[in-house]
């Protein structure tokens, strides 16, 4: 991937006038990575709901969450389970 | 009834201590170990040490049993999470998130969060109120079909109100005037043929939109 095709914008995206500066409305596909949960939970949530983005993907440590947010029509990838998942594989492989 | 609050902050201490001054059950949940201490300190055994956005900490608290769950820690992505979790996992009928600003209230309702409280408009409400600066205060949103308004107007010793009575005055649609307070002493008969006085407190309902309108007609 070429890096002048990424843009960095500094900003709060659980705000909707910083995500409108990232031209939300434009969005094919939004996915919160920070290490919190629920910040990530709630820029996603503000995304799909009032900016209209359909694909959104939500980070989460937390297995209990994953239900609730995926029943809200949120895609979410659980970072503790991969990691335990690649945990054990490579202990595997030793 | 049964309440479970997220965040032992001064407001959710001052939940907890109106609703235990009640005879209500009650459970408050922080991470914050210090700030726990002190809730115990001052209301005995009714925290939990967790986080509140997960479900075991919830259960510990016994969310599945409240009637009530309020989040009111200064986290309000945290109080969302917390808030959609006592509803969909936990199926606590009513659910309430405080919030600091406008930014999240109208996703938060959209999210079936039952009642969302804006603390920061809530106190400028008050401060608003006892500096009399201002002509018009709105005292609360009344929800209705049509969005209204309980509004309270000070009769400035200037105004051009004074010495008529309120059927003098032309208001607009939507407006109706529900008592005059008067150096303490409420009038609720014959509002409409009283004669205004400098530093009377009209009470009325009005739709939100009018409110420029009556600025200028109690000038």
């Amino acid at each position: 991937m070429h890096s002048d095709l990424i843009v960095g914008f500094l900003g709060d995206a659980t705000l909707s006038d910083d995500l409108k500066e990232i031209e939300i409305l434009d969005t094919d596909l939004f996915i919160a990575t920070t290490n919190s949960d629920s910040i990530n939970a709630l820029a996603v949530q503000k995304a799909k709901l009032l900016f209209g983005v359909d694909n959104v993907i939500c980070l989460i440590s937390d297995v209990s969450k994953q239900k609730l947010y995926e029943r809200l029509g949120v895609k979410i990838v659980n970072y503790s389970e991969i990691i335990i998942e690649s945990l054990i594989h490579s202990s595997l492989e030793n | 009834m049964n309440i479970v609050i997220f965040g032992a902050t001064t407001l959710g201490r001052s939940i907890a201590e109106w609703l235990l001054n009640d005879w209500h059950e009650v459970s408050i949940i922080d991470n914050d170990a210090l700030r726990l201490k002190g809730t115990e300190d001052q209301f005995g055994s009714i925290i939990i040490e967790g986080d509140a956005t997960h479900q075991a900490t919830l259960s510990l608290a016994g969310t599945s049993r409240a009637d009530v769950f309020i989040a009111a820690s200064d986290s309000e992505s945290e109080n969302m999470t917390s808030c959609q979790m006592a509803k969909e996992l936990f199926n606590v009928k009513r659910t309430m998130c405080v919030v600091y600003s406008d930014e999240n209230i109208s996703l938060f309702q959209l999210l079936n969060i039952d009642s969302v409280i804006n603390a920061t408009a809530a106190s400028l409400r008050f401060i608003k109120e006892n500096l009399s600066a201002d002509l018009i205060i709105s005292l609360m949103d009344i929800p209705s079909s049509t969005p209204a308004n309980l509004i309270s107007i000070r009769i400035h010793q200037d105004s051009e109100t004074i010495g008529k009575t309120l059927s003098d005055l032309n208001f607009p649609n939507g407006f109706s005037i529900k008592m005059i307070i008067r150096s303490g002493t409420v009038i609720e008969n014959s509002v409409d043929k009283t004669m205004l006085r400098a530093n009377d407190q009209v009470v009325a309902i009005t739709d939100s939109i009018n409110l420029d309108e009556l600025k200028e007609l109690f000038q």
